[in-house]
Order: C-alpha cells, then structure tokens, then sequence
C-alpha cells in the first residue's frame, strides 16, 4: 500500500484511539481531528486519501462536513466513510442510516463497528478510488 | 331560548371548536363547516356552500371518502379514519354519515385534526431518544473496540484466562448495546411516536427484506429459511420501522430458539378480512407455565436449555406492542422439544 493517509473525525477519544490503533496495525497513516470544524480543516490541509466521519459531533456534525468536503471540486474525490450511531428504531431524526443514505457520502456504517468490517469497508474503498482514479 | 338564538350559540360553539367540521348533504354537497375547516382547507368564504365536495376541497383522498361514506350506506356503524396532507400541515380526518331519526343517511360528517403539532412534538421526542440513544450506545462502541484489540493480540499477547474473561466482556457489552436497541423500540412504539408516520405497507417485501438481513445468521446456524409468500396480497396500513421490528424479532426468534440444522418456515397469506403472518421453528419450544408471560417485558426462560441463548426479554413485547398498535392479533402453539408457531393477524385497510 502506497502511504494511504486517512483522516479519522470523530469526538470520542476512545474510540479514535482504538481505530487508529486498528487502521496502524495495516500500515494506514492515521490522522485525527476531534471534532467537525477541525476535521474540515484538516480535509483541506493534509490532503487526506480517505476520510471517516462520525456523524454526531459537535461544532459540526458529519453531515455538514461531508456536504461542504463534496460541493468542493478539490475535495470531491476523497472517499467519505460516515459512521452513524443510531439505530433504525428512530427513523424520524436526522441522524438515521436512512439519513445517511441521502448524503453523498460513499459508505456508512452504524456503531458499533466490529474491528474486521471496519478494515474491508476502507480496503473497499480505496480499492473504488484507486479504479476510478485510473478512468 | 328561542330558536333564532339556539342557532346562533351552536354557530359560535361550531366556529369556536379547535377542529375542523366539514358536514354535507346526501348528495355530497357542503352544507356546514366552520373557520377551522375552512382554514385546514383552504376553502373560499361562503362560496364553498352548496358547492359539491369535489370542486371544493382539494384533497383526493378526502373526496373519495367522503364519497364512500356517502354512496356505501352501510346497515351498521362505519368511519373513515385516515392522515392526509393538506398544504403545510398533516390532517387526522374522521369521517362519518350522518343519520336522521329514522336511520336514513342524510349526509356525511368529517372532523378534521391538524396533527402538525403531534408531529413536532414527535420529532422532539425523537430527536432526544436519538441523542440518549448516541450518548449510551457511543461509549459502548469504543469499548467494544477497544476489547476486540485486545482479544485480536494488536497490543500484545494473552493467556487463556485473560481472552476468556475479555470474551465474556466483549459478550455483555454487545448485550448492552442489543438492549439500548430494543428499549429505545420499545419507547418508540409505546409513546405512539409513529402516529404520523403511517402509510400503505407491502408486508411481503417487509418480510422478503427481513430475511435478507437474517440469512446469514441463519446459514450459521444451518438453518433453512423457508418463505411462502400469497400472490398480489392487499397493503396494510401501518407504520414501517415497527413492521419491520415486528418481523425481524419474530424471525430472529425462532433462529435462536432453534438448534442447528433446524428449519424455520414463514408464511404470509390473505385470510378474511386480515393478512396473516405464521412463523414456525422447530425449536425446543415453550412450556405450558410459561405461555401466559412470553408477552410480558424482559421475561425470559432461565433454563439449562437457554443459558446459552442471549438475547434482552424484549422482542416479542415488541412484537405485541405492534400489532396491538395496528388492531391485529397474535396467538401461538407450542410443544416443548418440538417447535414453536406464532400467528399474527392484521386488518387490511380497505382500498379507498
């Protein structure tokens, strides 16, 4: 793998430190931001390969971020993992997979992740990327 | 009082009601209706009177039964109870026939209820269950992680004591986050948070997409799934998210309470007026002492024989919860050591 570099946005300090720990462990660069705005300025800064989001965070939710990352023709291309926390059992809120499904991020999943999934979802990912950037 | 001035209070008592009261004549023309109905919708001043539904009121669906109502007659007691969509607002409409002394029908009444506010305050409570259900469910999924980095050696080795006391960890926690699920189902069905949302629901994809998201549990197991779906089946009227926990509690169920290489069978079929739903395992089955509980919250056999079967005591409340919401009916047969079979019946709503 050819320095992936993906940028983790997620307010759970917990859980950043444990998918940065599963992501190193095959050769990923891992970067952080905390929260949306960091994480939209990092986007812009460190030229990331692959972004996960979370979706609730405060300052900025995912979905923002997402959005503003896919209006940008510079940013357009990176591939957006969001991860949501809610279940279906809520589907009138905003924070739904149903919600997510309108955005245009390229994948979601629900929390919680199984370490595995989370992996083959990004490999997929870039995989996705890697072909189109080829076209 | 003289009647000149009983008229005039009973105007100002129908012009002062909170809901809308639309009344026409047997031949569907508007005879009565007050400033709320003529407010939910938009009818123009005194010009709708004498004018037929039709050119009236802009809403199809509420014509049709206003139409129904009218030209069905029917011997007993009926009423058309539906949510529409009028400009900005969703409307509860209530439609019923209006009858003289001597039970001839001499028109149609319709009570219309702005149910917008229902519906924020819906939102409101499922904007915060959304937010509980981050706040517990978030903490949950980091150690959730965290432990399976453990147990996968990423940060070092570990000796059987240690993996086996971490599985057990792993186990609860996952156990946790099943429960937030359901009791958040629970919440949702019970508050009647899905008053608003309900519409016309095709049972057998519900089912065909259930299936799919068992499937591979079942394949663990070796169970067969086995789907027996009527043709060209009536929709029901309902709420999907609790048709589909209906479904997926039922069938995860019978997965669970089913030993290997067992067979799990679903049936849905047109019985009478109801659609009707069987799902048959050959499970270990439920014992007499326990049937008149099954329905009850966080019940669960505590056996020898479902120790190892995890799961939150929930899902079949949910399941009653349900169809309860939706008029229906459940029944089950069992025989322990043989299988189990729960039988849902839901009303189908009448084709306006």
């Amino acid at each position: 793998m050819r320095g992936k570099k993906i940028l983790l946005v997620d307010d759970d300090a917990d859980f950043v430190e444990a998918t940065k720990i599963i992501l190193e462990s095959r050769s990923y660069d891992v970067t952080v931001a905390h929260d949306g705005k960091e994480g939209l300025q990092k986007a812009q800064t460190e030229q990331p390969n692959l972004i996960i989001l979370d979706v609730m965070m405060p300052e900025m939710d995912g979905y923002e971020v997402c959005a503003k990352l896919k209006a940008d023709p510079k940013y357009r291309h990176i591939p957006i993992l969001l991860l949501t926390a809610v279940g279906e059992a809520i589907p009138t809120t905003k924070y739904t997979l149903e919600m997510g499904m309108k955005t245009e991020a390229d994948d979601y999943i629900p929390k919680p992740v199984e370490p595995m999934e989370l992996v083959e979802r990004v490999e997929n990912l870039f995989k996705i990327s890697g072909a189109n950037l080829r076209k | 009082m003289p009647r000149r001035v009983i008229k005039e209070v009973l105007r100002s008592v129908i012009d002062s009601l909170a809901d809308g009261i639309l009344v026409t004549n047997e031949q569907g023309k508007i005879i009565l209706y007050n400033q709320k109905a003529a407010a939910l919708l938009d009818l123009k001043g005194k010009t709708a009177l004498d004018e037929p539904v039709r050119e009236c009121i802009r809403n199809e669906v509420l014509v049709r039964l206003i139409n129904k109502i009218l030209t069905l007659d029917l011997p007993f007691h009926t009423e058309e109870i539906c949510l529409i969509d009028s400009g900005d607002s969703k409307l509860k409409i209530h439609v019923c026939p209006v009858r003289d002394e001597n039970a001839l029908l001499i028109g149609s009444v319709t009570m219309l209820h702005d149910v917008a506010q229902l519906s924020a305050i819906d939102k409101i409570k499922s904007n915060f269950l959304a937010m509980v259900s981050h706040q517990l469910k978030s903490p949950l999924s980091s150690t959730l992680l965290q432990t399976s980095i453990l147990l996968d050696g990423m940060v070092g080795g570990l000796n059987e004591k240690q993996k086996d006391l971490l599985q057990k960890i792993k186990a609860k926690t996952k156990g946790m986050t099943d429960l937030i699920n359901d009791i958040l189902d629970v919440c949702y069905i019970e508050e009647g948070g899905y008053v608003t949302q309900i519409e016309f629901l095709n049972l057998s994809e519900i089912l065909k997409r259930t299936i799919e998201v068992v499937q591979p549990q079942a394949q663990d197991k070796g169970i067969t799934l086995q789907i027996t779906v009527e043709d060209h089946l009536p929709f029901i009227h309902g709420n999907k998210s609790s048709m589909e926990a209906m479904c997926i509690n039922l069938i995860m169920n019978a997965i669970k309470y089913t030993p290997s290489e067992g067979e799990v069978s679903i049936e849905l079929e047109k019985n009478g007026q109801y659609l009707q739903l069987k799902v048959s395992d050959t499970g270990i089955g439920i014992e007499d002492k326990d049937i008149p509980h099954i329905f009850d919250k966080f019940y669960r056999e505590r056996s020898e024989r479902t120790k190892n079967i995890s799961g939150t005591g929930l899902g079949l409340s949910i399941v009653k919860g349900v169809v309860d919401a939706h008029r229906g009916s459940i029944s089950v047969e069992s025989k322990v050591g043989k299988g189990t079979t729960f039988t849902v019946s839901l009303p189908i709503k009448q084709e306006s």
